[in-house]
């Protein structure tokens, strides 16, 4: 099976194939995430009722404009407003790695709830990416974001203390209430983004992260699921700016330059479930 | 017994005077016009009213020549300066009642067309005293360490400044609140809820936070205590001036 999609194909097209080649081995040879279903499409009954709202309801005049992305920008580095800045100097995602499992969707996922709690405040809080293993029956399967959502809301995610490791598929070795844990961290509402790959992608993007949302992504041509936490101006890029995304590859933050940096779904939390202790 | 306000109040028409700063001796009344405007002979302090009589001129006079736009009503200076008109329907008496809040000497002039030719009548009103302090906010009813939570309306957080938004997402600012020995308990949607509803111990939180304008920032004193909402700063100096200051 493919691991990627070749759609467009960029100037930096050629590099991006031979990342994913080297890549392969990380991956295990399967595709981490698979596209958007089309009933739970963007803006769709069923994506709404999901938790899923659409970013278009933002006012366009209340998006950061074009013009102010350098000014923008620069700000969120310099006051550490981006969510990179809170995950780093929580220390709390040192070598975040999937190690081989086909679980970008989740380990994605998670890191986006984790960066969350951050941003809103609260204490650092170590979550279980596999602990959502039973969405895939527990197999070493890709899954759909779309799905994942649907099982944080519902089911939540574990944190790590109530598993054995934080790669086992095991629930058989996960604390007895294991389930009843994960209830406490979970998503309730998201912000769902229009895919547009232009300049107004950006404006969502970066509304989004300006204002500490960090982005539950995925992108199609990688089959792979990050975090969006940040972005780079650059003049020279198509549309102005680098992404910077959070990996799941033991790589940590990473720069994705060009087209291919606008990725394919990208998701804000807007709320979360409240913890039942102070912490 | 003073007046009822009446409608033609001059204040409409209350202009910034241009004329020099330094000289503002009233020029003599225009020829042929009994018009005239009586003010306190004696200082008032800061803040107190004073009564300003005008005599030859009747409340109809004035109204037609209001409605020609023949009627002017100068104060020089006029920064926080209250003129306010009236008629005094038992003696028959136009007045304006005069309040300072700054020391200091103000020209009340006043131009009047009538019969086709133009009459003035103007007087100064000495302000003296100190200037009493402007009223403050009652401070938090506590020193020291604080609490601190938002609660917001997730969907509105674009529409918020820029410095606002800072407030809530900035690293170097959370580092300084912590630095200073406060503490911040979260940014929370307003919809947010746990398993069972909201924490225990968020809930008077959430209760402070009912019924006002969102975002909304809660302090309490660290320990325990009152919990204090205000709405969103517009800034960081508000926010520190809100907290205590920043260290």
């Amino acid at each position: 099976m493919s691991l990627f999609t070749p759609t467009h194909w960029d100037v930096d097209d050629d590099l991006v194939m031979n990342h994913l080649i080297n890549d392969d081995r990380s991956h295990g040879g399967h595709a981490g995430v698979m596209p958007r279903p089309e009933r739970l499409s963007y803006g769709s009954d069923a994506a709404i009722e999901l938790g899923l709202r659409p970013m278009e309801g933002i006012g366009v005049d209340d998006l950061v404009q074009p013009d102010d992305f350098e000014e923008v920008i620069e700000e969120c580095h310099a006051k550490k407003r981006f969510p990179m800045y809170h995950m780093e100097d929580s220390g709390f995602f040192d070598n975040w790695t999937q190690d081989g499992l086909n679980y970008c969707w989740t380990w994605a996922m998670t890191a986006t709830l984790m960066a969350n709690r951050l941003m809103e405040g609260l204490p650092p809080v170590a979550l279980a990416p596999t602990s959502l293993g039973w969405t895939v029956n527990w197999r070493n399967s890709g899954g759909y974001l779309t799905e994942t959502i649907a099982a944080a809301k519902s089911h939540g995610i574990a944190p790590l203390s109530a598993v054995d490791h934080i790669h086992s598929r095991n629930p058989n070795k996960f604390d007895d209430d294991w389930e009843e844990q994960a209830l406490e961290n979970r998503v309730l509402e998201w912000w769902d983004g229009p895919v547009s790959k232009d300049i107004r992608q950006v404006q969502y993007m970066l509304t989004m992260l300006a204002n500490g949302k960090p982005l539950y992504v995925a992108y199609n041509w990688w089959s792979h699921a990050l975090t969006n936490v940040g972005l780079n101006y650059n003049p020279r890029a198509r549309h102005k700016v680098d992404v910077l995304a959070f990996n799941s590859h033991g790589d940590g933050l990473i720069t994705m330059e060009g087209s291919r940096g606008l990725p394919d779904e990208y998701y804000g939390i807007r709320s979360t479930s409240l913890p039942r202790n102070k912490g | 017994m003073r007046t009822q306000i009446i409608s033609f109040l001059a204040l409409a028409i209350l202009v910034a005077s241009t004329q020099g700063a330094e000289d503002i001796t009233p020029r003599a009344v225009g020829v042929g016009d009994t018009l005239s405007i009586t003010g306190p002979s004696d200082p008032v302090k800061v803040s107190e009213g004073a009564w300003l009589k005008i005599e030859g001129l009747t409340l109809e006079e004035i109204k037609q020549a209001k409605k020609a736009n023949l009627f002017d009503l100068t104060v020089f200076p006029l920064d926080d300066v209250r003129v306010h008109a009236s008629y005094d329907w038992l003696n028959d008496n136009l007045e304006l009642s005069f309040k300072a809040k700054k020391p200091g000497k103000y020209l009340v002039k006043m131009h009047l067309v009538r019969n086709g030719k133009l009459e003035r009548a103007a007087t100064v009103v000495k302000v003296g005293g100190d200037v009493p302090p402007d009223p403050i906010d009652p401070p938090d009813p506590t020193d020291g360490p604080r609490q601190v939570l938002f609660i917001v309306e997730s969907s509105e957080l674009p529409s918020l400044t820029r410095p606002q938004q800072g407030i809530l997402s900035s690293l170097t600012l959370r580092k300084e609140l912590a630095k200073a020995g406060h503490v911040l308990l979260g940014i929370h949607d307003k919809d947010s809820s746990g398993v069972d509803g909201v924490p225990d111990h968020l809930k008077k939180w959430f209760e402070a936070a009912g019924g006002k304008k969102l975002p909304c920032l809660l302090i309490a004193p660290k320990d325990g205590g009152t919990i204090v909402s205000h709405p969103m700063p517009a800034d960081e100096e508000g926010f520190w001036g809100l907290i205590g200051g920043k260290p």
